[in-house]
């Protein structure tokens, strides 16, 4: 159906993002294929290295534990963290990955873990790496005519330690800042979402914790002039409003370092 | 007509759960969206995206009937335009188009419409339409809508001023000369949408048969609606019915009359099926009136001891692109100038108000009305000076604030205020929070930490129910005063209550009960409360400023009480004793002999009237009430907010809210609670949360609730609620309104409380809502101006 109707269409999953779009008409598809009762996209499958759940899988199955966390928790209390109970009954996690909003939890969780995702068209079927997969607001790699089956986890090592710190102004909303931290032997991810248009890689706060002695965290200060790079963002150059989003990446990041390297395990 | 309240079962003072909640829990409300109106034709209007503009061309589409699209020509022989002028000198008045003419004025203002079998299918009519229109630069920021170059929003008006006003009592100057200490500050207020759970929605029918036009609206003033309907489509209002079936709130923003309403009345005249337009959330963030967007400048003076001498106050208000009727664009200004002196003994106030016009929505009633804005304004300027003179400010308030002594005291904006002890809310206030515990905390917390804990406290006088000379102090055409009740004995022995308000949430249905129950002694839940149809009701104007209780608490005691006599009288002759010796009890007369059932006496009465020939026909009474004082009975509050404030990212945690309030006389405690949580929690979004941002070509930018905040329940703690209970002297039971305080203080207890927090930095909280981004603004501000220094 998709080769045929191509741009015509859109797939309908749990339709938590896609239907208020449609309402405001934001977006007014002529056709809507409807996946959220397929059962091959509901299946979770795991093996000693690794878990694959089926792209049709809600936000609410993991967050009750109803599908493995390969993850020490982190799929669990991220799936958690999405907008409201009722939201998450119905939306899904192949559904948050192709609409491709950076604020939203997947698309940064589930990049900074290094989760792939399998694609399918009518013809062929691929593997894609979530690092590379967003190209931009609501943009990804994703043909029209292609669709996501399934997203696969690695599992963390059992010393590996995680944080999520999610900074936003009410209970339920969108982040305003949001920062994942994945700190296993020596080797950190860190990844930060709702900042541009796509999840950003803190790399330059990666060498800051490499360079810093272990379970220490570096100060908020120091944090900050990282994320800035991070972000190509010039200081001295920002307005305050502008320097205030600045500051609260870097306070959400310092608060993920703060807990990921924190003696107790992560909540 | 003072009365004590007799203390019934069930009467005044009963907790009684809402009768009216059953239907809704069980989902048996009906409401303009669950009519059904066979043959019903949807509409979908279409409205300006731009702010300002001229409005050169409305096309139709090819080949589409005609009649299923409306355009401003099409309108205009059937509406006239709304014009909410004021007797104040000097007020311009803007007609307020029903569907716009040459000009576009604020994005979301309608300017076609279309119907359909479906409200889809409408829109997708309404899309083919063609508008021409050619921008114009926009008039948007209050800051700026004086400026001599600022675009304007009506071309024939020399500037974008509605109205100014000034007022002096005393002498200001003196004051100041006389002050060990005077402060200036400037307050901001943004803009708010009101935020009804049930939007606005509106349906209309011509029925031939009895040649009535019959109009259901989500309304809280059916008659007003009516009235106006008339007046507007020039028919006689016998051939007009107003309906308003349940509704999902209005806080203020559905008691204004609205264009939409106009137009619909006036085309099904015009079509053979009803129509019916249901406002959509878009539409009600941008359509319905707006709140708030006030600026202040308060310059203030007090003695070394903490006495407040003197206030200079500057109030401009952005009101928006029209003035609504009945309230006018200078409500909001006229009511901030009269409530900023508060509940302080205060002798020199000098005030200059100017009403704007702009390139938004048009600012109508919310819940508090300018209250808000006002008891932030002196509220926040209280603390500041407290802080100059190193005086906790729950002291300093206690020292200005009006005495029991001095009641009734009338204000120095000539309000007089009936009743109560003002001081001591504030003192018990400190004891519900702990005052003295949370100071020792806030010394407590390290220097070297990065989170403040802070303690705020706002007082204020809330006015309600007020009369007829006080909206005309205010410059309404239509002074709005006296409420009607009328109450039927059936046959049966069962009372039905028709009353001119409108309840639409408050649970009136419970506590107009109670109300009979108190006269009769009667279970409250055996009354059938009819309101919101202008076809069944005696005259009365709406349910807002904070009256209904008291208004038509007092129309239904009236009636009562007359309808009491008659029972007695009617008892008497039936029992063959003398009516004094007669009493209420459980639903019967009853006398020292004997008794007779409601029932058995009504049917006695209405079956064979031969048996009760003393008495003149009719088992029913219509009463019409105003209070003795026109100028409101005084409800009033000391709040109080417990904050903690990350240094780093400006983030405010509310930790502890409490109330200590006295609205005279509590009919329902469970309902007054319900009206005070409701409102502290739409006076936290106020305050932390909600606001409308425009950019500056007049786009609004905040018009879904994934950019409008509301607060949830995670954003609203469990709150601390005291009562005193100082009956009014001057209505009926002592009761005052009880609607609005609560979301009056909010803004001004948490601005105080953050700046409380942040008092070591001397950044000062001037502008709601509190968000982050300002806080920790304030913050960078405070630091820059201390190493200037």
């Amino acid at each position: 159906m998709l080769t045929e109707l191509g741009d015509d269409a859109k797939i309908l999953a749990g339709g938590q993002s896609l239907l208020p779009i449609m309402n405001l008409r934001l977006a007014e598809p002529a056709h809507l294929v409807d996946i959220s009762r397929v059962g091959d996209l509901m299946g979770a499958d795991e093996d000693t290295t690794s878990v694959t759940l089926g792209a049709a899988i809600t936000h609410q199955a993991i967050e009750d534990g109803l599908v493995p966390d390969p993850c020490l928790g982190l799929l669990t209390t991220a799936a958690a963290g999405i907008g409201y109970r009722a939201i998450r009954c119905r939306g899904t996690v192949g559904g948050s990955l192709a609409h491709a909003d950076s604020a939203a939890e997947w698309p940064t969780v589930l990049t900074a873990i290094g989760a792939d995702v399998t694609v399918r068209s009518a013809q062929d079927e691929r593997t894609v790496p979530l690092r590379g997969f967003f190209h931009g607001f609501f943009t990804t790699s994703l043909e029209s005519d292609e669709l996501i089956t399934a997203v696969h986890l690695p599992r963390f090592a059992k010393s590996t330690r995680w944080a999520l710190e999610k900074t936003n102004r009410k209970e339920g909303e969108f982040g305003e800042s949001m920062a994942v931290a994945i700190v296993s032997e020596g080797s950190a991810s860190i990844w930060l979402g709702a900042a541009k248009d796509v999840p950003v890689n803190l790399a330059h706060v990666e060498t800051l914790l490499a360079d810093h002695p272990a379970d220490q965290v570096p100060a908020l200060g120091e944090v900050r002039d990282r994320v800035a790079a991070d972000l190509d963002l010039s200081v001295p150059e920002l307005d305050l409003a502008q320097r205030h989003r600045l500051q609260i990446h870097a306070v959400t990041v310092h608060r993920a370092l703060s807990r990921a390297l924190s003696p107790e395990v992560p909540a | 007509m003072r009365q004590e309240p007799r203390l019934r079962r069930n009467g005044v003072g009963a907790r009684r759960p809402r009768h009216e909640d059953e239907r809704h829990l069980h989902g048996r409300g009906k409401f303009v969206a669950d009519l059904d109106l066979p043959g019903v034709q949807e509409v979908a209007f279409l409205r300006s995206q731009v702010a300002h503009g001229r409005l050169l061309a409305v096309t139709k589409p090819e080949g589409i009937d005609e009649s299923r699209i409306w355009t401003a020509e099409d309108l205009a022989p059937f509406a006239l335009p709304l014009t909410a002028t004021s007797t104040l000198p000097g007020f311009r008045a803007a007609p307020l188009p029903n569907l716009a003419e040459g000009k576009v004025r604020y994005v979301g203002e309608p300017v076609a419409l279309a119907m359909a079998g479906s409200r889809a299918e409408a829109e997708d009519l309404a899309a083919l339409i063609d508008v021409d229109i050619e921008a114009l630069p926009a008039a948007v920021h209050i800051e700026n809508l004086t400026d001599p170059d600022s675009p304007r929003v009506h071309d024939e008006w020399p500037d974008n001023i509605f109205a100014t006003t000034q007022g002096t009592v005393g002498d200001v100057d003196v004051a100041a000369a006389e002050a060990a200490v005077s402060i200036t500050r400037e307050y901001k207020l943004n803009r708010q949408a009101v935020v009804p759970l049930e939007t606005r929605a509106v349906a209309a029918h011509y029925d031939r048969n009895i040649d009535q036009l019959v109009v259901w609206s989500s309304t809280q003033t059916p008659h007003m609606l009516r009235d106006m309907l008339a007046e507007l489509l020039n028919i006689e209002g016998r051939r007009l019915r107003v309906i308003a079936p349940d509704m999902g709130g209005g806080f203020g923003a559905k008691c204004s009359i609205y264009p939409e309403e106009v137009a619909l009345a006036a085309i099904a005249l015009q079509v053979t099926h009803p129509v019916r337009w249901i406002e959509d959330r878009w539409e009600a963030m941008v359509a319905t009136t707006q709140a708030r967007d006030h600026a202040y400048r308060i310059t203030a003076h007090a003695s070394a001891d903490g006495r407040l001498l003197g206030v200079e106050a500057d109030i401009r208000v952005n009101a928006g692109a029209y003035s609504v009727h009945p309230w006018t664009a200078t409500m909001d200004a006229s009511m901030s100038a009269a409530m900023i002196p508060g509940p302080y003994l205060l002798e020199n106030y000098r005030f200059t108000t100017h009403s704007l016009a702009s390139n938004k929505a048009p600012l109508g009633p919310y819940r508090g009305v300018a209250r808000p804005g006002a008891c932030f304004a002196i509220e926040r300027t209280i603390d500041d000076l407290a802080h100059e003179l190193g005086l906790e400010p729950w002291e300093m308030r206690v020292r200005n604030m009006v005495t029991p002594d001095l009641m009734p005291f009338t204000s120095i904006a000539r309000k007089v205020y009936d009743s109560g002890n003002y001081p001591e809310a504030v003192r018990r206030a400190t004891q519900l929070m702990d005052h003295d515990e949370w100071r020792r905390r806030q010394a407590d917390r390290p220097v070297s930490g990065r989170r403040r804990l802070g303690i705020g406290y706002a007082s204020f006088t809330e006015q309600t129910a007020h009369g007829c000379i006080e909206w005309a102090s205010r410059g309404l055409a239509i002074t709005i005063g006296k409420e009607g009740a009328r109450l039927v004995l059936d046959s049966t022995g069962a009372f039905t209550l028709y009353v001119g308000i409108k309840s639409h949430g408050q649970g009136l249905e419970t506590t107009l009960g109670q109300v009979i129950s108190e006269v009769f002694d009667i279970d409250p839940a055996s009354v059938t409360v009819i309101h919101g149809d202008t076809a069944l009701t005696p005259r009365g104007d709406g349910t807002f400023a904070s009256r209904s209780m008291v208004m038509a608490g007092g129309a239904s005691f009236g009636a009562a009480s007359q309808l009491a006599e008659k029972v007695l009288a009617i008892g008497a002759d039936l029992l063959k004793v003398d009516a004094s010796t007669l009493s209420f009890t459980d639903g019967k007369v009853v006398g020292e002999t004997g008794g007779i059932s409601l029932s058995q006496l009504a049917r006695e009465f209405l079956f064979t009237p031969d048996h009760v020939p003393n008495v003149d026909g009719g088992l029913e009474a219509t009463y019409f009430y105003q209070p003795e004082v026109q100028t409101g009975a005084f409800t009033y509050a000391t709040h109080a907010a417990v904050v903690e404030v990350d240094l780093d990212t400006g983030e405010v945690d509310l930790l502890d809210y409490g109330v200590v309030e006295d609205c005279g006389t509590v009919v329902n405690p469970l309902i007054v609670d319900g009206q005070i949580i409701g409102g502290v929690a739409q006076g936290l979004g106020s305050a932390l949360l909600e606001e409308l941002v425009y950019d500056d070509d007049g786009q609004p930018k905040s018009t879904s609730f994934l950019d409008y905040l509301l607060p949830g329940p995670v954003e609203v703690p469990e709150l601390k609620i005291e009562h005193m209970e100082t009956p009014s002297p001057y209505t009926v039971f002592g009761m005052k309104g009880a609607g609005e305080g609560g979301a009056i203080a909010p803004p001004a207890a948490v601005a105080n409380a953050v700046t409380d927090a942040l008092r070591e930095f001397g950044a000062l909280i001037n502008e709601t809502p509190v968000t982050p981004e300002r806080v920790w603004q304030a913050l960078q501000v405070a630091d820059r101006e201390r190493n200037d220094a």
